[in-house]
């Protein structure tokens, strides 16, 4: 194999011998010159012999009886100079050779894993900002800082990788849980109510509960003590010294109350509407992102958003993509509402407000809805009996 | 070559010979092939044989060979 490597790299002339081939080698031997590839062609003696000890071997022929034919000339040598006269074929290698370099300059995929919760359009876009994306130049590519710059933009992460491998970008991420609100347990409070009600429901997770189920309270009093002594069971053995408790009240205490609530709207509305549409076509190179066309700019309100088609060779995809960018004019107008869509629309503005009033667990029981048209506005009052969380922790300066 | 000037040929198994010291070949064929080793003649027969390598004082025969004779 070595040896079949050696005359391909130092080339080789096939020849037969029409004559006495037997001494002809011989003589040529003698010379120096070294034959292997010894065979029969036409009961010709055929062998293959250097470029350089051929032409040696032409003044022997005459001394020999012998003629000499050339049946091929082989190797790497003889290969370039075929080459040298197609002068197309070299240019076209040394251009693909320049364009192999030049194209192996830029990141020609980007793949995501580790994201569970995080969406990969989000770290994708939170790693092109940071210069990790398809088409983007190698040598502008810095994976360690890449990385930091991507943990520090999105704190949700716990370990960011930016790992290359040739013209392709891995970047690995590990999600982290989300950090807990400490909880201030060790500052003495306790839960007072924030409305009038009747207690419905009590859960007492920290202190002592201090009003019982179907108890009216008033605003400001005592629910949840966090401060408390120990109460002794009356009929068992009393203590010699009863202990104290101090820290903090936590619970959550229900209760049925009344609420009033007085909404209005107006008899038009502002809405926007489309004015025309436009759709520009962009072209993607390595990053790279060229108008296919000319446009003015957009004056006034707009709303866009792009589709993009990417190429893909074998399942992988190519720094080359189009994209389409859909812009819609938009303008104001106003639209006078009827009775019924006034109605429609207080209503629907009452339920926010109770919504953000009542809180989380918060509920209406029973409302009473009173509609007025006045002045080209509707007012809607709603008397209401509510069931909602009326704890509210207050706490217990020790200064 | 040895030192005593005669030529060294070693056959391995009866498929290839190698001559060190060879002078050059009188005649070849597939069944035969002639070298000539200062005042000796090497005679190798068989089948299939051919010339694989001929350098100014050595040469490498291979094939199936049966036997090596010597002559003046």
């Amino acid at each position: 194999m070595l040896e079949k490597a050696y005359h391909w790299l130092s080339g080789y002339v096939e020849f037969q011998v029409e004559g006495d081939g037997a001494r002809f080698f011989t003589v040529a031997a003698k010379r120096g010159a070294a034959f292997w590839g010894f065979a029969r062609a036409e009961s010709k003696a055929v062998a293959r012999v250097k470029p350089r000890s051929y032409r040696a071997l032409r003044p022997l022929c005459k001394r020999c009886g012998v003629r000499l034919r050339v049946r091929r000339r082989g190797g790497l040598p003889f290969q370039l100079r075929r080459l040298r006269k197609r002068p197309g074929l070299l240019a076209g290698a040394a251009l693909a050779a320049g364009l192999f370099w030049f194209l192996s300059g830029f990141v020609w995929g980007v793949e995501f894993t580790g994201c569970e919760k995080i969406p990969v359009n989000q770290l994708a876009q939170c790693a092109r900002e940071q210069g990790v994306y398809l088409g983007a130049k190698k040598r502008e590519l810095a994976p360690r800082s890449a990385a930091n710059r991507i943990l520090n933009e999105m704190p949700q992460l716990s370990w960011v990788s930016v790992n290359t491998g040739g013209c392709f970008v891995q970047v690995a991420v590990k999600e982290g849980a989300a950090k807990p609100e400490p909880e201030k347990s060790q500052e003495l409070s306790n839960m007072v109510a924030v409305r009038e009600g009747e207690v419905v429901h009590i859960e007492a997770q920290q202190g002592r509960p201090e009003v019982k189920l179907g108890d009216v309270v008033v605003k400001g009093q005592l629910l949840i003590a966090g401060l408390y002594q120990e109460v002794p069971d009356p009929y068992g053995p009393q203590p010699d010294r009863l202990y104290q408790v101090a820290g903090a009240a936590r619970g959550k205490v229900l209760a049925k109350t009344y609420r009033e609530f007085t909404v209005q709207v107006e008899d038009s509305v502002q809405e926007t509407q489309e004015a025309g549409r436009e759709v520009r076509l962009w072209a993607e190179i390595f990053g790279l992102r060229l108008p296919l066309g000319l446009w003015s700019r957009t004056e006034g309100e707009t709303q866009s958003w792009r589709e993009e088609r990417r190429a893909s060779l074998l399942g992988v995809e190519l720094p080359l993509a189009l994209e389409w960018e859909t812009l819609v004019r938009l303008e104001r107008r106003e639209r006078k509402l009827t009775k019924e869509q006034m109605k429609t629309a207080a209503l629907l503005k009452l339920r926010e407000t109770q919504r953000t009033a009542l809180g989380e667990g918060g509920s209406v029981l029973h409302e009473e809805l009173s509609f007025t048209f006045a002045e080209g506005r509707c007012m809607v009052s709603a008397r209401c009996r509510c069931q909602e969380n009326i704890g509210e922790i207050q706490v217990i300066s020790t200064n | 070559m040895d030192k005593s000037g005669g030529a060294v040929i070693a056959v391995t198994g009866n498929r290839s010979a190698v001559v060190d010291g060879c002078d050059g070949i009188v005649d070849y064929d597939s069944e035969k092939v002639i070298l000539r080793a200062g005042r000796l003649m090497v005679q190798i027969h068989g089948r299939d044989l051919r010339l694989r390598r001929l350098t100014e004082n050595g040469a490498v025969v291979e094939g199936v060979i049966s036997s090596l004779e010597y002559s003046y």
